[in-house]
């Protein structure tokens, strides 16, 4: 038998179905995009085989300048296969839609948000999954940011990850997409060049459980979360970078935790000037522990399993007798004039956590 | 003879669907997880059956597990420059039914490395290929050649239709009873009746 010359047939449909998801499993996944084309059956098999992947749609113009890449896979947080929006849009004839809606388009972004909906809409089917994560443009137009919010509405109740990232900032679009969404965030991650200065968010409808606010401009700090912010949410792990919170705002926010604030939170962490602990502790019992007692707190955060090491620190209890951790240790890596604030509540309010002893750090 | 002794030197005895017996090697046998899960352990009196596949594909697949039994980490050429002198022979020496037979009874043995040695064979086919020409592979109709069908269809559908009108029109103005079969005769006589009894009633 010639395995590999032109104009060969094979009725591999034919074949029993652990085969075929076998010779699937040989194909890149654009492959089997065009594999889907083929018939019904083909699309059927592919919709049968196990995917261990997530699915990210990517409105970010300026993650890859030369090309638009459109859909990403990631398997452990790891990109294994970007779909480019022009690859997608020369299979288009296939999806068999009606095209009335992107015809009678004028902008032409709007035809690429579309598009690129549409295929997200197909391949999420075809692979039998959810919408994992959603990168948007920070500059996303009015219209862009409320017809995504609402196509998710339409199409799911949760999103793993949501983050807005650029260099400029429509707040405006940015607000109206969380007015519109129905679904909640798992996390949510900002990474804005040009501070959001308008009024808070509607966080509090999004069921958060992870928060992520960074800036890429460090000489830029965030301006736009302010202590109330923080307090008023409900999350469970927020990492900040450089803020100008004071010793009294982090004050503030200790002992809101303390009377029990927020009960759910696991982790907080900001970048700040050095911080005078007298004044941070100021009305707080607390117990002091030894520079030398070195203790690692290991929390989840953006689906990564992250450690944070306590070299002494500051043991503090919630009303209800819940234990935590405050320190300012680790200088910040892009600016060493700001080091990092943190607050851990140690779960089941005791140490060790995770089969670390204490003492043996 | 069989025997659930692990010595590579052991030799089972393979029935195949003709009735046939052939032997093979516990080594190149173990290979097959269909084997170790049904047979490894309890042992096996007589020739063990596999008489859904006949002598040729068996002996063939079993060739290649007696091949590979010495290979550990083996797991077949990756590209077509890999293919050794034996893979090659191996795989020329199959037409396309062998071919398939092959995969199946491997698929059934459960006989990991050469399913996927196989399967990675049929997606080398397709592989870099685009949608009509994966159609063509895999010997699907083209949209157009299925439009086409249909519009064949179609017409043949209504030529059909046409000649039995004709037929009915021809039945009617002639009516020869002598000339209609029996059934047809019966069923005119019916509806002539029919049909006078309700001029009968309506009167």
């Amino acid at each position: 038998m010639d395995f590999n010359p032109e104009g060969k047939t094979f009725p591999i449909l034919k074949l029993p179905f652990l085969p075929l998801s076998n010779v699937l499993h040989n194909f890149d996944y654009l492959e089997m995009l065009d594999f889907s084309f083929v018939s019904k059956k083909c699309q059927f098999v592919i919709q049968l085989i196990k995917s261990d992947f997530e699915i990210c749609l990517n409105f970010q113009r300026n993650r890859s300048p030369k090309k638009l890449i459109a859909i990403i896979f990631y398997r452990r947080k790891k990109c294994i296969f970007e779909f480019l929006i022009d690859e997608l849009n020369s299979r288009k004839k296939y999806l068999k839609r009606n095209d009335e809606s992107t015809q009678s388009m004028d902008d032409k972004h709007m035809i690429w948000v579309d598009s690129a909906k549409e295929w997200t809409d197909y391949i999420c089917g075809l692979f039998q999954k959810e919408l994992n994560y959603i990168y948007l443009h920070s500059d996303g137009s009015i219209q862009e940011m409320s017809d995504i919010s609402e196509w998710i509405n339409n199409r799911q109740n949760a999103l793993d990850y949501c983050e807005f990232s650029g260099e400029e900032t429509n707040s405006v679009s940015i607000e109206l997409f969380f007015q519109k969404a129905q679904f909640s965030i798992h996390n949510l991650s900002f990474a804005l060049e040009q501070p959001y200065l308008r009024k808070p968010l509607p966080f509090e409808a999004l069921d958060l459980t992870e928060l992520s606010f960074s800036s890429k401009t460090w000489k830029k700090p965030i301006t736009w979360i302010t202590v109330n912010d923080i307090i008023n949410l409900n999350y469970r792990r927020i990492v900040m970078g450089v803020c100008q919170f004071s010793e009294n705002d982090i004050n503030r926010i200790i002992k809101r935790w303390l009377d029990g604030n927020n009960p759910q939170m696991e982790f907080f962490t900001v970048a700040l000037k050095p911080l005078n602990f007298h004044l941070v502790l100021d009305g707080i019992e607390f117990e002091r522990r030894d520079r030398m007692d070195k203790i690692m707190f290991v929390y989840d955060f953006m689906g990564r399993e992250e450690c944070h090491i306590f070299e002494g620190g500051y043991d503090i209890r919630g009303k209800d007798g819940t234990l935590a951790t405050i320190q300012q240790i680790r200088s910040f890596h892009s600016d060493t004039s700001k080091f990092w604030f943190a607050m851990a509540v140690w779960p089941y309010n005791k140490f060790p956590y995770k089969g670390e002893e204490r003492s043996n750090l | 003879m069989t025997s659930p002794a692990s010595s590579s030197e052991v030799k089972y005895l393979i029935e195949s669907s003709e009735g046939n017996t052939f032997d093979v090697s516990g080594a190149a046998l173990r290979q097959s997880n269909t084997f170790n899960a049904m047979f490894l352990n309890i042992g096996a009196d007589g020739p063990i059956p596999f008489t859904d596949y006949n002598e040729a594909t068996l002996k063939k697949v079993f060739e290649y597990c007696e091949h590979s039994v010495n290979e550990e980490n083996y797991s077949g050429p990756k590209h077509q420059d890999d293919l050794s002198k034996w893979d090659l022979n191996f795989f020329n020496e199959m037409d396309q039914k062998m071919f398939i037979d092959v995969i199946n009874a491997s698929n059934f043995l459960d006989i990991e490395r050469l399913t996927s040695y196989c399967c990675e064979r049929i997606a080398r086919m397709l592989r870099g290929k685009n949608t009509q020409e994966m159609i063509k592979v895999i010997t699907l109709p083209t949209a157009e050649e299925l439009e086409a069908k249909q519009k064949v269809e179609e017409k043949k559908a209504a030529a059909a239709k046409k000649v039995a009108e004709k037929a009915a029109e021809t039945a009617e103005k002639t009516e020869t009873l002598e000339e209609l079969p029996v059934q047809q005769l019966v069923q005119t006589t019916r509806n002539k009746l029919t049909r006078k009894y309700l001029s009968f009633s309506n009167e």
